[in-house]
């Protein structure tokens, strides 16, 4: 007997266990972080030992198992060992050391992994929630912290009125298609005559409700707070996880309608006019933003919005050309690769007031530390695209892609942004190398286990910066859902 | 005119005044109260339209459960004077945010005006339902049907929200373990 969604059980299962053995074992957190630890790695190996060739959909429809949704189910794991291994010694310091970190980060995985593979507006609103209420909760767990509190209830409320808008879009939807399911929206969308206004507005809210969620210009205006106030390590987890999954239903709830019929062309010509505007925008405002930053999350947050920038020009291409989607996959490979690295080693900062990482703590680090030092230059250069990096093949791809699509001006744009935020991503590397340490920089002191995780990261992004070819033919592979 | 067509009409006039009054009203108790009203007139609206199960349920969870939590919270704060804003934001967001609702508003108006046109769905007109055994028959069915699997991933919901309660009101310790 086969179980297509044997994957998912076993992350499951594996949470329900962490839980249950934080129950047995109070007042230590060891159990649970090798508990989590054992779940995200069996899941990671269950998801690439079977990936299935076709699309495969379970629950009435409800849910699709495909190399798409398990191998974003196995990034989302990796991501988690990553961040489990790499900041356990940062949580100890900041006092969140708990066992409950554990098992609202298995949750919020769960969530995204569940979320990717939803066919259902139902089913996609409440593993969206699934998702986002580990999210908040992780937000504000340094309770002692004014601003990770602020973060919190920020996230929260932002999160509230996200879903608000995605139940009203997704009832409209209902109301101009009689259904959920987004298969069977398709099926509507090819015979469908008539007034489609209903339908448009539906579909703009939900795009728009995950629109906030990957903070696109102009719903971008929650980010750099809550990045800055929450954790380092579930900033990290925001910037990957949540990011990630939330493109992946972006680009399935674009292709809900089947753009190929003429019917839609006026459709299709109207929304890529709009995310055409947001990208422009997201890139401008990111790439502008992040060169005036000093605090180090603040500067990631805007890094990640000028990402958003270029994945929403993937998604762009893909509305006309919808072949062009794996350029969307592999830049959040890449994306997802070089950030979760990059959080890891800001994570063994150790700033002496509680003023969160500056800019200044990174001066003089070459003499400091220089090993640490070149895995910050991999990152660093990957974020800003500079070859033999997957950051430049994630960029590559999706330019390509949108010159086949006939985006040429904006490729110019995107290009030009490129150049710009490339001065925020080395001015950083200038400070580590050229500067003496400034007296009020901070130290910086990682576990050596965390300093093998970044190591490892930095080792696969240089990897797949010189060889993508594999990956690459994968992702090209991957079969598109409709 | 028929009776339902005022009763429409009343329900709506309380749930809007309500919610107005909910928003507009200082004192988070006034305001609370406005919510129930709100609360009550919305069950009467889905009354209207034949969901007698929706109607039950939404002032058993909302106004009964729901309620009860939003003035037990604000008995606890202890806000019986009225609060004053937090933060003046400037006119240049208050300006932006009135533009966005405005927009809003006529989109949703626009909306309201075209629904006429589309037909949805007609598979559980009033008399399917009764012949399959009514409102609370039907749900269940298809809840435990073919919404099997929303109705699982709640579960996993309410596991969050119960960890991420205990989480947040758990004491902490700086740099310790709690």
């Amino acid at each position: 007997m086969s179980l297509p969604i044997l994957p998912w059980l076993v992350l499951s299962i594996g949470l329900l266990a962490t839980i249950l053995i934080s129950v047995v074992r109070v007042g230590t957190k060891r159990p649970a972080q090798i508990f989590a630890l054992l779940t995200l790695l069996a899941t990671f190996f269950y998801s690439v030992t079977t990936v299935p060739s076709g699309v495969e959909n379970v629950f009435n429809g409800a849910f699709e198992v495909s190399a798409l949704t398990q191998v974003g189910l196995a990034l989302f794991s990796l991501i988690g060992c990553i961040f489990v291994l790499g900041t356990s010694r940062y949580l100890t310091k900041e006092g969140i050391h708990i066992s409950d970190y554990y098992h609202l980060m298995l949750l919020m995985i769960l969530g995204a992994a569940v979320m990717i593979g939803s066919k259902d507006l139902i089913s996609i609103f409440i593993a969206l929630e699934v998702m986002s209420l580990p999210a908040y909760t992780l937000a504000g767990f340094r309770r002692h912290d004014a601003r990770s509190n602020e973060a919190g209830i920020k996230y929260f409320v932002m999160g509230g009125a996200i879903g608000a808008v995605f139940l009203l879009g997704a009832a409209f939807i209902f109301g101009a298609t009689g259904s959920v399911s987004i298969d069977k929206i398709f099926e509507w969308s090819k015979v469908a005559q008539g007034d489609f206004t209903l339908f448009y507005i539906g579909h703009l809210l939900v795009l728009i409700a995950f629109l906030f969620k990957v903070a696109a210009v102009p719903f971008h205006f929650w980010k750099p707070d809550v990045y800055e106030g929450s954790p380092i390590a579930v900033t990290g987890m925001m910037a990957t996880v949540i990011s990630a999954a939330s493109f992946i239903v972006i680009s399935r709830l674009i292709g809900i309608v089947d753009f190929g019929r003429i019917e839609w062309g006026a459709y299709a010509a109207q929304l890529k006019q709009v995310v055409r505007v947001i990208v422009v925008m997201s890139l401008v405002v990111g790439s502008a933003v992040l060169l005036t930053q000093s605090n180090l999350k603040r500067m990631l947050a805007y890094s990640s919005i000028s990402h958003t920038g270029y994945l929403l020009l993937g998604i762009l291409s893909s509305i006309s050309h919808p072949q062009e989607i794996f350029s969307v996959w592999m830049y959040l490979f890449g994306y997802c690769l070089m950030t979760s690295g990059l959080f890891v080693l800001l994570s063994q900062s150790e700033p002496k007031a509680d003023m969160g990482v500056e800019l200044i703590d990174l001066t003089g680090l070459m003499k400091r530390s220089p090993y640490t030092t070149c895995l910050w230059i991999v990152f660093l250069f990957s974020m800003a695209g500079i070859p033999f990096t997957v950051g430049f093949f994630s960029k590559y791809f999706v330019f390509l892609s949108s010159v086949s699509a006939g985006e040429t001006a904006f490729v110019v744009i995107a290009a030009v942004c490129a150049v710009v935020s490339a001065y925020a991503y080395i001015r950083p590397v200038a400070l580590m190398v050229m500067r003496d340490a400034d007296p009020s920089a901070s130290n910086w002191k990682g576990s050596p286990v965390s300093t093998v995780v970044a190591t490892v990261s930095a080792l696969a992004v240089i990897y797949f910066g010189v060889l993508p070819g594999t990956i690459v033919q994968f992702l090209k592979g991957v079969p598109i859902g409709h | 005119m028929t009776g339902s067509m005022i009763a429409f009409a009343a329900f709506s006039t309380i749930a809007i005044v309500g919610s107005l009054l909910v928003i507009f009203r200082r004192t988070p108790v006034a305001s609370a109260f406005a919510l129930v009203l709100v609360f009550f007139s919305f069950s009467g609206l889905y009354a209207l339209m034949g969901a007698h199960l929706i109607a039950a349920l939404q002032i058993l969870v909302y106004t009964g459960a729901i309620m009860v939590l939003f003035v037990f919270v604000i008995m606890l704060l202890n806000q019986d004077s009225p609060i004053t804003d937090i933060k003046e934001s400037s006119l240049l967001f208050k300006g932006i945010a009135g533009l966005a609702c405005v927009g809003m508003v006529t989109v949703l108006i626009n909306a309201a005006l075209r629904v006429s046109g589309l037909a949805p769905t007609n598979i559980y007109t009033d008399q399917k339902i009764e012949e399959l055994g009514g409102n609370l028959r039907v749900i269940s069915e298809l809840l435990f049907t073919d919404h099997l699997f929303q109705f699982e991933l709640t579960s996993f919901l309410l596991l969050g929200a119960i960890v991420a309660t205990i989480a947040l009101s758990k004491r902490q310790r700086k740099g310790g373990v709690s």
